[in-house]
């Protein structure tokens, strides 16, 4: 291993890269070497991806196998569309590279399957992003390994991001889920039960160490026009049952700027035999009230109308709320730091490549029973 | 008026001004200090809320949870499209955490019961919650979720 860690990046602008990549920077342990990307990629990708390595100072390489070969690399990150992502994982683990993934890992299962055997057969390290760092959840784990609130009987865990031009659907057109799902980042619109859902069930998975048995789920009405049109959920909820008896409940959505006073809903409700809690991302707050103009959301930004990325938020000049503070706990840290602890300490992250492929089965098992409106029995063939 | 007439009066006042827009989803999560014996028929009095506060009619519901572990939860579809999320837990303190999302807007409140008269009568709509119950009881006894016809 290099000292400090050598990352490598892959896929740049209008992806989570512009986020791991600055927490990645910003960790002294480690220093970002390059970025790079499949020979094939389309032209925007190129220059989107070149756009960041400038940003960043770093050079950009146009050939992912010949990157992969910089014996000052150790670990690579990997923003690539869903669809693109687990076989460069794949080519990444066989190149004996730390994996960091963004998330989900991949909508595909025999894949994400395929990149756990990789991980395993090459001895690496991986961790998918989630916000395990984040101080609700830090506050959830602590109070569930503390026994204060008693037997787990239930989780009840949120994330509906307040972002997006929201009112424009015909709400007299429910969709129809279809199976399997349409997972794919449209410049408009992404799955949001995938992309958001994903977040509440890592909870439910780490805080419980359970195994997940069944899901009943349901996608039918939309918040915004460009999810309708391109026929995929800009919500979806799930109802599940867990292997220690405890059951849970998720929504994953995305409901517009102005759905929120901050940034969404982001919360967990822990019930317990002897209490029930509720922990939210924004609580504890402070709430500010003071002259000035009230929030206003950005102009419509063709670019990224959804506010999915940071760097279309900058663009469009996407104003931060003011009016609520959360009071944070825990140390702080980012989950990309958390990742070069596990690889320090040789130990696994809670969230490494397995825990990941089995949030990839719960929410595939979420789109089959939406689109049956049976339940779904894990594990998937 | 008790607790959950007021909840349901300002949240209507509040739909009916078309602020939030058209009611998409609702999410709500409550902690009662109900019997074993009352849960289901309390679980029930939540369906309905839920159905007066998004201004439209269940069509299915699907159950997890029963009488003996305490812990109802509903994934409830409506007429109009709308889907609900709604959970009753007979421990710990009392409480309930809503969130009704519009497709312009959304109503948050959350807030402990532990001072306010929150028993829910069978008010005006017992035969609407007898049909409920039934339904709950399949659905959490088959684990199917059950379609209801619409009035």
């Amino acid at each position: 291993m290099n000292s400090p860690l050598g990352v490598l990046l892959v896929s740049g602008k209008y992806t989570h890269q512009e986020n791991h990549s600055k927490n990645f920077a910003a960790d002294p342990r480690c220093r970002v070497v390059a970025l790079t990307d499949e020979k094939d990629v389309g032209p925007n990708r190129a220059r989107l991806n070149k756009a960041w390595a400038d940003e960043l100072g770093i050079s950009y390489f146009d050939d992912l196998e010949q990157a992969l070969q910089n014996p000052a690399v150790d670990i690579v990150s990997v923003c690539a569309e869903p669809e693109r992502r687990a076989r460069i994982l794949i080519t990444c683990a066989r190149a004996g590279k730390h994996l960091y993934i963004d998330k989900p890992m991949t909508p595909f299962l025999d894949a994400a399957k395929a990149v756990v055997k990789a991980v395993e057969a090459a001895g690496v390290k991986s961790q998918m992003f989630t916000q395990l760092e984040s101080s609700h959840f830090l506050r959830a784990r602590e109070l569930v390994s503390s026994g204060r609130l008693g037997e787990l009987l239930a989780i009840h865990a949120d994330c509906v991001f307040a972002k997006g031009h929201s009112g424009t659907a015909d709400l007299s057109r429910p969709g129809a889920q279809k199976y399997p799902p349409l997972i794919s980042n449209f410049v408009d619109a992404k799955a949001e039960l995938y992309a958001m859902g994903v977040y509440p069930l890592g909870f439910i998975q780490m805080l419980t160490g359970a195994e997940f048995t069944s899901v009943f789920a349901k996608t039918r009405n939309y918040f915004f026009e460009e999810h309708q049109r391109h026929g995929i959920e800009d919500f979806g909820l799930m109802s599940l049952t867990l292997s220690n008896g405890t059951t849970a409940t998720v929504v994953g959505a995305r409901a517009g700027w102005q759905s929120h006073p901050s940034g969404g809903l982001n919360q967990i409700h822990l019930i317990g035999s002897n209490a029930a809690i509720l922990l939210s991302s924004f609580e504890p707050k402070l709430v500010v009230s003071a002259n000035g103009e009230p929030w206003m959301p950005p102009e419509y930004y063709k670019n990224d109308p959804m506010g999915f990325w940071r760097s279309g938020q900058t663009e469009c000049h996407v104003q931060p709320k003011r009016d609520w503070l959360s009071l944070t706990f825990g140390a702080g840290q980012t989950n990309e730091s958390h990742f070069i602890d596990c690889i320090l300490e040789d130990r696994e992250s809670e969230m490494n490549a397995a825990k990941a492929a089995k949030l990839t089965e719960v929410l595939l098992a979420g789109y089959s029973s939406a689109a049956s409106g049976e339940v779904v029995w894990l594990t998937l063939e | 008026m008790n607790y959950w007439n007021s909840l349901e009066a300002t949240i209507t006042t509040a739909v009916s001004s078309e602020s939030i827009g058209q009611p998409v989803f609702l999410r709500l999560t409550t902690v009662l200090g109900c019997s074993a014996d009352e849960i289901v028929s309390q679980f029930a009095n939540l369906i309905l809320l839920s159905s007066k506060c998004l201004g439209t009619t269940p069509v299915e519901l699907f159950v997890s949870g029963n009488r003996a572990s305490g812990h109802l939860t509903a994934i409830a579809e409506f007429e109009n499209s709308a889907t609900a999320i709604i959970t009753l837990s007979r421990y710990g303190q009392l409480k309930v955490d809503l969130a009704l999302y519009g497709n312009k807007g959304s109503i948050i409140h959350s807030e402990s019961l532990d001072f306010f008269d929150c028993t829910i009568g069978p008010g005006e709509c017992e035969r609407e919650r007898d049909k409920l119950i039934a339904h709950i009881v399949e659905s959490s006894n088959k684990n199917i979720a059950v379609r209801m016809e619409v009035r």
